[in-house]
């Protein structure tokens, strides 16, 4: 087959698999053909607008910093996202407009004006104005930053240590535990360390939230980080339970059948002295913030 | 050419010079500027006479989009779009040869799906992981547990028998009529 067939039966299937439907072209062809008058005029009344507007968000809502959204509901930071079936759309800061892939999971972490997520699973679209402030993506062992782009971090199912980014605008720095790079629009990469240590599921002072999922995992019990684990939860009362995590089987769950939302404050670190995060042992918390009237 | 002349000429048109020229490869943003100036350039031009018929106008359309992606190509040398002018006439004679075949390119397309339906299942998952989930080639690796060199092959081979199939299909139709 020629080259030439190729690419026709490539431009076929984009349209006929991809949905890729040809741009309405009438109206911008017919406005080039035909200006209007007084379009200049029009213009500058705009840029005049749009600067008054401008001004006044500078002057009136300055210290307003927006908070995260997922589908447009507010989330504390340290929020977990989990997506199932559907995507979500998730907006840090007003600025990081992140599209949650399917069957994904993820933290909202950064501060003001240095947003950061922790990708858990899955893989996340983002787009950033760089006018506002920079934005991170944890993914396992890599950081990937930027300053304004838009980008694409996702975790292979088939190779739960991979890291893949691929970058559709402007440039990102991916730094993993071996090498940096810089991506620019058009670029992707993808990370991999058969001997990559596990990324931590908690990390000392962290503070993680997590609202009513079904089944949300608290901690994963494939994280070597959290075996052997002893984990404090204290009520709304007071009162406190431990729970022991043994070996790879333990899992602590937040049902969604228990009414509760609970939060998690601290480190889940392993007490045997030889599977913890930060050298040290350190007990968990868990707080139950909410809990529904029986 | 007046504006409701201008507004059906590229209504009629717009779909086929856009596929065109992201077919002679130009990316998808360059497609549809290098579409748009191919219709101001005939609105200034207007149309000929002898090119009033629908495959005429087509071929009329065709034509100023060639020049104006081959113009577009010079001024990129930089970029990875390539092409010259006998590369671009034959991309030309198989999209008038393979594709219309004197009509409007749709018996092509109903021949496609098709044979996309004949696929086996291992094709049509590679096929809906490029086109429908728009899945990178490195990525494709990693879910098919191939080189990234392996899934453009595996593409490229599945596009081949697609083509093959194509083919069989619009000369067995052609021999039944």
């Amino acid at each position: 087959m020629s080259d030439e067939e190729d690419r026709l039966i490539h431009v076929l299937l984009e349209r006929e698999l991809g949905g890729l439907t040809p741009p309405d072209l009438v109206g911008k062809v017919a406005a080039r053909a035909y200006p209007r008058k007084g379009r200049y005029l029009w213009w500058a009344a705009s840029a005049a607008a749009v600067l008054a507007v401008a001004i006044a968000l500078m002057l009136g809502l300055r210290g307003r910093y927006p908070v995260p959204r997922v589908d447009g509901r507010e989330l504390g930071r340290g929020t977990v996202v989990t997506t199932q079936g559907s995507a979500a759309t998730l907006t840090l800061g007003g600025y990081c407009h992140v599209q949650v892939e399917p069957a994904s999971r993820l933290r909202t972490e950064g501060t003001e004006r240095a947003e950061a997520i922790l990708l858990e699973a899955g893989g996340v679209d983002c787009e950033v104005d760089r006018r506002v402030g920079s934005f991170a993506v944890r993914a396992g062992a890599c950081t990937v930053s930027a300053t304004g782009t838009r980008f694409t971090v996702r975790i292979p199912e088939a190779a739960a240590k991979g890291v893949f980014v691929s970058v559709q605008a402007g440039t990102v720095l991916v730094a993993a535990p071996d090498a940096e790079k810089t991506l620019r629009a058009g670029q992707e990469w993808t990370w991999t360390a058969a001997s990559a240590p596990p990324e931590p599921a908690f990390r000392p002072g962290e503070r993680v939230t997590i609202t009513g999922m079904a089944g949300a995992l608290v901690a994963d019990a494939k994280d070597p980080s959290v075996a052997n684990a002893t984990v404090t939860v204290t009520a709304a009362d007071g009162t406190q339970v431990v729970y022991d995590v043994y070996g790879w089987a333990g899992v602590i769950v937040a049902r969604q059948g228990d009414g509760k939302r609970v939060e998690v404050t601290g480190v889940v670190g392993g007490n045997d002295g030889k599977r913890t995060i930060t050298g040290k042992s350190v007990d968990a918390k868990i707080i139950i913030v909410e809990e529904k009237p029986k | 050419m007046d504006r409701d002349s201008l507004e059906a000429l590229v209504r009629t048109h717009q779909v086929e010079v856009f596929t065109y020229i992201h077919y002679l490869g130009a990316p998808r943003d360059v497609a549809e500027d290098l579409a748009q100036e191919t219709f101001l350039v005939a609105f200034r031009k207007s149309l000929p006479p002898d090119v009033l018929d629908g495959s005429g106008q087509r071929a009329w359309l065709r034509g100023i989009a060639r020049n104006l992606f081959l113009q577009y190509c010079d001024r990129q040398r930089a970029s990875r779009v390539r092409a010259d002018s006998e590369s671009v006439e034959r991309a030309e004679a198989v999209w008038q040869g393979q594709f219309l075949r004197d009509g409007d390119g749709l018996d092509y397309i109903e021949a496609l799906r098709k044979c996309l339906e004949k696929l086996s299942e291992e094709h049509q998952r590679a096929l809906d992981l490029r086109y429908a989930q728009s899945k990178s080639r490195m990525e494709m690796a990693f879910l098919l547990n191939m080189t990234g060199d392996g899934v453009k092959s595996l593409l490229r081979r599945i596009r081949a028998g697609l083509g093959s199939c194509i083919r069989k299909r619009l000369q067995l139709e052609v021999a039944h009529e």
